[in-house]
């Protein structure tokens, strides 16, 4: 193996998992959110009928 | 109202960038897939190895447009305070608190991956030199305009406090540009000149120059996303999400 290769694969490996994290979080936050407001519309509308 | 105003006043309605914004994410994840398996490809597969620093020259793919992007997003961060502080457009303020996030997140990359490659390269991971210095002046910057922002409860309130605390970092972005120039430091001078001729041959120029460019929709994605989120947690009783909640849209 390149001695150099151990470096790559960390440099590489952490930058992918802060960018994953930065993309993933505000779309699972999205989700939740919309999925929150739906159900919470979806009461009201069971309340006034 | 010449058109391109038009545009511009049409997408500081929340309805509209909520829709607008929802229309383009697909397409900015899609355009960063392609442009980044490519990238990837050249700079592993097709660019010859480094005659002085080997194979860990590679690192620069990710490490150079992850400091360009820090430095760029300060920049837009700012500009969109700016834009908030000024006319008081929302949506200008939701964006520039939801990019800090994002620019932190280049920042610390950058840090990290630059002081793996400066173990084999300048045998150290770490010196205080001024280009490092001022690239984690610029890390904690980010993380002082979050922490500012959650500190303060009314949301308005909040994105005008970091927005000024933004434009006054922006006085490190030519200090980190010009500190290889202006100071005897580790890190290496500038090697890829916009204007000017690079010190890099094409086929380890090129892909880096396509990564930079892939970094710029990953942002676009992740900001737009971001944005989206806040403007609805902020708007949740306002009548156009009940609206888009009853179309079935949301």
């Amino acid at each position: 193996m390149n001695p150099h290769t151990p470096y790559i694969l960390v440099a590489y490996g952490s930058s992918i998992f802060i960018m994953l994290l930065i993309a993933v979080l505000p779309i699972l936050k999205g989700r939740k959110l919309r999925r929150e407001l739906r159900s919470r519309a979806a009461v009201d509308n069971q309340r006034q009928q | 109202m010449n058109p391109v105003m038009k545009f511009l006043h049409k997408t500081g309605s929340p309805a509209f960038f909520y829709w607008l914004s929802g229309r383009m994410i697909p397409w900015l994840w899609a355009i960063f897939a392609v442009l980044t398996a490519w990238g990837m490809y050249q700079a592993f597969l097709v660019a010859p190895t480094d005659y002085q620093q080997g194979e860990s020259y590679r690192i620069i793919y990710i490490h150079v447009p992850a400091a360009w992007m820090s430095m760029m997003i300060y920049v837009l961060m700012a500009v969109a305070g700016a834009i908030g502080l000024i006319w008081r457009i929302r949506i200008a303020e939701i964006m520039a608190i939801s990019s800090a996030p994002i620019g932190a997140a280049f920042a610390l990359i950058a840090l990290i991956t630059g002081s793996i490659w400066g173990k084999p390269t300048w045998g150290t991971y770490w010196v205080w030199d001024a280009r490092l210095t001022s690239q984690l002046v610029l890390f904690f910057l980010y993380l002082g305009v979050m922490g500012l922002h959650s500190a303060i409860d009314e949301p308005r309130k909040a994105a005008r406090a970091a927005a000024l605390l933004a434009l006054v970092g922006v006085v490190n972005l030519p200090i980190i540009h010009f500190s290889v120039e202006w100071w005897n430091t580790l890190h290496q001078g500038t090697t890829v000149k916009v204007g000017g001729e690079s010190n890099m041959p094409n086929s380890m120029l090129i892909p880096l120059l396509v990564m930079a460019i892939a970094t710029k929709f990953y942002y676009g994605a992740t900001l737009l996303t971001g944005t989206r989120n806040r403007l609805l947690e902020q708007d949740r009783r306002r009548g156009w999400v009940a609206k888009k909640i009853k179309e079935n849209q949301l």
